[in-house]
């Protein structure tokens, strides 16, 4: 069965917490020993006003695998969003809210539901991957909890547009050359991206 | 003749709905006595754990400290229990004042430093049945450069049981191992 998306209140520890996070820089990362191979999206973000998040970003580099909860949604008064919301349980609770744009951003969002999960950076070890590819970073797995379906209608539609505009017309004529014309845009990047 | 009679009946009546009403009231008292009896048993099988802090000690070497308790967990509900997880909450003010708390896994490893805990550590998960109490030493195995350069401001353990309910125990003086050896009841 489907499942229905519904309104819901979910509690935070401060005001801090209740605003989404920046994310100020983007990468993808595919290790082999880490998700079977498959490239995973880092996001960097403005922890300016977050030292808890940040902090917890340094001490989990210390300890053990954590706790995390997550879930997808839409935050009051942000249309054309997807929020990410990551509820840490363990080594410490706090709450963080991650915002994407679902045309500018929502090939991190798609790329996070592929692989099923996210890593987390603070800027302050830099707001590019390549300046520091051994900062601490928290990776969170993400389950698929009902989202994708929603997501795929939500994406297709803008996605895909953005996707042809921003195509070379060659690289456009060498796709229905090679006879792939039945294939979306974002068919492709899924494909590259499992 | 016929007057006694209604009188008779009527007196009757009254006898026998005193007696009904005595019954009933008889009936609410005996009822809500078994009631109380049946909520008191109700919440003895509630589920409870009760961690007491018998002993506690932290050793410091190059790369980590090493914290160690010795925890007697009692369960004084009718129902069987068990200890699920065992955290130590340390809490602490970072470089920047900023206050944080972090919940640190019992290490399973026994620390060959504490030889004095070998025999009974306390090893995650611990059934503890109904009305019984289980003790073990626990440790908690933190790296200097998790703490480096913050101020710790206080200690908390927290057990978990099997149905999600929290305990806490707040170790206020912790020995430094070194030190207390000689005075270690073992």
């Amino acid at each position: 069965m489907r499942p229905k998306p519904r309104r819901v209140k979910f509690p935070i520890h401060n005001l801090r917490e209740a605003h989404p996070l920046r994310i100020v820089g983007d990468a993808l990362i595919a290790t082999r020993n880490v998700g079977g191979g498959r490239p995973i999206p880092l996001v960097i973000l403005d922890t300016t006003d977050r030292p808890d998040l940040e902090e917890l970003i340094r001490v989990h580099q210390y300890l053990p695998a954590g706790d995390i909860d997550c879930g997808w949604g839409e935050l009051e008064g942000s249309k054309g969003m997807v929020a990410l919301i990551l509820t840490f349980k363990r080594p410490s609770e706090l709450i963080a809210i991650l915002e994407f744009d679902i045309v500018k951003q929502g090939v991190i969002v798609d790329q996070i539901l592929t692989a099923r999960g996210l890593y987390i950076q603070s800027v302050r070890d830099g707001d590019r991957y390549i300046k520091n590819p051994d900062a601490p970073r928290i990776l969170a797995e993400i389950p698929d909890t009902g989202f994708h379906e929603f997501w795929n209608r939500l994406f297709h539609c803008p996605a895909c547009g953005r996707l042809w505009r921003t195509w070379s017309p060659g690289f456009q004529k060498l796709h229905q050359g090679a006879g792939l014309q039945h294939l979306m845009p974002i068919d492709h990047q899924r494909k590259f991206a499992a | 003749m016929h007057d006694n009679l209604f009188a008779l009946a009527e007196i009757a009546t009254a006898v026998a709905a005193w007696q009904a009403l005595m019954l009933s009231s008889l009936g609410l008292i005996v009822s809500s006595k078994a009631l109380r009896v049946t909520e008191q048993q109700e919440k003895r099988r509630k589920p409870r754990l009760v961690p007491n802090l018998l002993d506690g000690y932290v050793r410091h070497d190059a790369h980590c400290r090493v914290y160690v308790f010795l925890l007697s967990v009692s369960n004084p509900a009718d129902s069987d229990n068990a200890v699920a997880a065992l955290d130590l909450r340390s809490t602490y003010s970072t470089k920047s004042n900023f206050q944080m708390t972090i919940k640190i896994p019992s290490h399973t490893e026994f620390d060959k430093a504490f030889q004095c805990t070998a025999d009974n550590p306390f090893a995650i998960p611990v059934s503890v049945h109904a009305h019984q109490t289980v003790p073990g030493w626990a440790f908690f195995r933190v790296k200097q450069a998790l703490l480096d350069g913050a101020i710790v401001e206080g200690h908390t353990i927290a057990l978990l049981d099997s149905h999600g309910i929290e305990s806490q125990v707040e170790p206020i003086m912790i020995r430094e191992y070194g030190d207390a050896t000689e005075t270690t009841p073992c």
